[in-house]
């Protein structure tokens, strides 16, 4: 990245014992920026946000907050602000005590305390709650103040481990929301670690996936949709078709044709893996596919298909269907695909690092 | 049907519960104030504070109420400078043989304690601890330990990881975190520990006898004498004295460990 880096985090290497939780992960944000980190448990991800907020030690490498190294500080001093999973209020205190708690270990004036709690609890939605004890709020509402504990404190950097993972999806919906345009307002620069796709791709300005310690892919919400950069990435974000086949005198085989394309000129013949999105299918009348079921998503209806290659399953418009047609299992149905909106990875190399087309 | 029936027989256990707590209890307090108690009679035959006087004025009785309140607070109040520390140890840092330690606390009281006692009493009289002051304090301390390192152990395990880590994040040093976060937090087992290690201590007979004679008699000490050379009703009247520091530490302590909040903050 050209522009400086708010927080840098370089080299970072973690082990428990013979396990390595984090590989040599380097990422740069720039100021005001929300990166999520992305992948499955046991990925790497919290213990990469521990690592930032100082409650996990790396074994190598360096953080950098504002050009600071702040690698070796204990969690106390770092200019982080941390949201848990789980709320992580304390019992014993009310409300206004849980968010008060980090001014008054600072020794702030009384009345910079007062006028700070209370602008945070309006911040986050819930101005009336001070009084409360923690056991009476619901779970968004321990979030949101476990959210204002964090922010009356002004870090430099917000920390947000799997915030949203214990609502139920309409709040977690409404919250990720409200984070992100809190977030956007005060410019904070975020990290947030999570294992939702949808919510990585609703409001983040930037994606890392991670797996097995490591990044596989760093971009933003749109290009990790549209141009995932292998296999991995493809079946982690988002719906994908995942389909054996191969490469014959430098023509695609798939669903009945044998295509040319101008990315397989370089290469040899042999087994591929292609993935291609159930939205970048089109259905036209033809042979090669038949229709085993449709299900109606809503916005679109998904039918399941069966091809040479496996079971296919393709989003189709209503808008689409020519007039007095209809999907209806037993069919058959020719597919069409757009050459540009196809992953391939020749078989062999599917597991390695290997750039895709 | 079924929920009736299991009414009934739930205050039937009640009742046959309370005749055997609370009955020798009401026999205990009849006896204190009765002058002359016949055998077939329900109630005593004359009422009287007369032996309540006899005790009261009694030296020996003061002496040993004495030497009872100055030592049992001070075991409580020292076993929980040493063993809270070490309950705080055992549950959050690599303390090596850390579960051989818990056990072995275990293990002073599986035996019975009389030869362990005979043992010390020996240790005790080559560096001339026997019969003062400091050598019943150690005595009492040592049946204390099981209690104030197990329950408040048991609690700082229970207070999460989370809620420390949150301190820490908001600029708390780990002293603060300690005072502010995980000792709040375990306070209402930690007083539980605390009333079992005072009742312990001020209940202890065996080695406070064995080390403390004869210039140390504490109230249970006095008591065997008590029942086996007076008349009833003044065992009767020291009985409700001995009971009397155990009933008003309840009292005290019944507001903040029933008032609820503390408990349920464990599940956050």
């Amino acid at each position: 990245m050209s522009e400086v880096a708010f927080l840098a985090l370089e080299g970072l290497a973690k082990s428990y014992g013979s396990f390595q939780a984090v590989r040599a992960l380097s990422l740069q944000l720039r100021e005001g920026e929300l990166l999520s980190l992305l992948g499955p448990s046991g990925c790497g991800k919290t213990t990469t946000l521990r690592m930032v907020g100082g409650f996990t030690a790396p074994d190598q490498g360096s953080i950098r907050i504002a050009g600071e190294d702040i690698t070796k500080y204990p969690a106390e001093v770092r200019p982080t602000g941390m949201v848990f999973q789980r709320a992580a209020l304390w019992p014993h205190m009310n409300v206004w005590h849980n968010v008060a708690f980090g001014l008054k270990i600072r020794r702030v004036p009384r009345p910079e305390i007062y006028r700070r709690v209370r602008e945070t609890l309006e911040l986050v939605g819930l101005p009336d709650s001070g009084k409360k004890y923690p056991p009476q709020l619901s779970g968004g509402q321990a979030q949101r103040i476990a959210l204002a504990r964090a922010l009356v404190l002004r870090p430099k950097v917000l920390l947000l481990d799997e915030p949203f993972s214990n609502l139920d999806a309409q709040l977690r919906l409404r919250l990720r929301e409200e984070v992100r345009s809190i977030q956007q307002l005060s410019g904070l620069t975020t990290l947030l670690v999570t294992h939702d796709q949808a919510e990585a791709l609703a409001i983040s300005d930037r994606i890392a996936v991670m797996e097995s310690g490591e990044v596989l892919q760093e971009c933003n919400p749109a290009d990790l949709y549209t141009r995932p950069a292998n296999l991995r990435v493809a079946r982690f974000v988002g719906e994908m078709n995942v389909l054996k086949t191969e490469l014959i005198g430098g023509a695609l085989k798939l669903f009945g044709e044998c295509a040319r394309h101008h990315s397989l000129d370089a290469l040899v013949d042999g087994p591929v893996t292609v993935a291609i999105r159930p939205e970048d299918l089109v259905l036209e009348p033809g042979q090669g596919a038949r229709i085993e079921s449709v299900s109606d998503l809503g916005h679109a209806l998904q039918v399941h298909l069966q091809t040479a290659h496996g079971p296919v399953r393709a989003w189709t418009s209503r808008k689409t269907l020519r007039p007095g047609e209809s999907v209806r299992p037993g069919a058959q149905r020719c597919l069409l695909y757009r050459e540009d909106r196809l992953l391939l990875e020749i078989s062999a190399r599917e597991v390695s690092d290997a750039p895709s087309t | 049907m079924s929920r009736p029936l299991s009414k009934v027989t739930g205050w039937a256990l009640l009742i046959g519960l309370s005749f055997f707590l609370i009955g020798p209890l009401v026999n205990l307090l009849l006896w204190a104030f009765s002058s002359r108690w016949p055998y077939p009679s329900l109630l005593p035959e004359h009422w009287s504070l007369r032996w309540w006087r006899f005790v009261l004025q009694d030296h020996s009785i003061a002496h040993a109420v004495w030497a009872s309140l100055s030592t049992a607070p001070v075991v409580t109040l020292l076993s929980v400078l040493l063993c809270l520390p070490a309950a705080y140890a055992l549950s959050r840092l690599p303390v090596p043989g850390g579960r051989f330690w818990m056990i072995s606390l275990l293990a002073i009281n599986a035996f019975p304690k009389f030869g362990l006692y005979i043992a010390i009493a020996t240790l005790f009289f080559r560096i001339g601890l026997i019969g003062t002051y400091w050598g019943v304090i150690l005595i009492q301390l040592l049946g204390t330990v099981v209690f104030m390192v197990w329950i408040p152990k048991a609690a700082f395990d229970a207070v999460p990881r989370e809620l420390e880590e949150a301190a820490r994040d908001c600029g708390a040093k780990p002293l603060a975190v300690f005072l502010r976060v995980t000792l709040p937090i375990a306070l209402p087992s930690i007083a539980i520990a605390a009333i079992l290690a005072f009742l312990a201590a001020f209940d202890e007979s065996q080695g406070t006898l064995i080390v403390g004679a004869p210039n140390i008699t504490t109230m249970p000490i006095l008591m065997y004498r008590l029942v086996s050379s007076y008349p009833q009703p003044v065992s009767a009247v020291f009985s409700v004295l001995l009971g009397l520091p155990s009933l008003t530490l309840l009292l005290l302590v019944r507001r903040s460990l029933l008032s609820g909040r503390l408990a349920a903050g464990f599940g956050v």
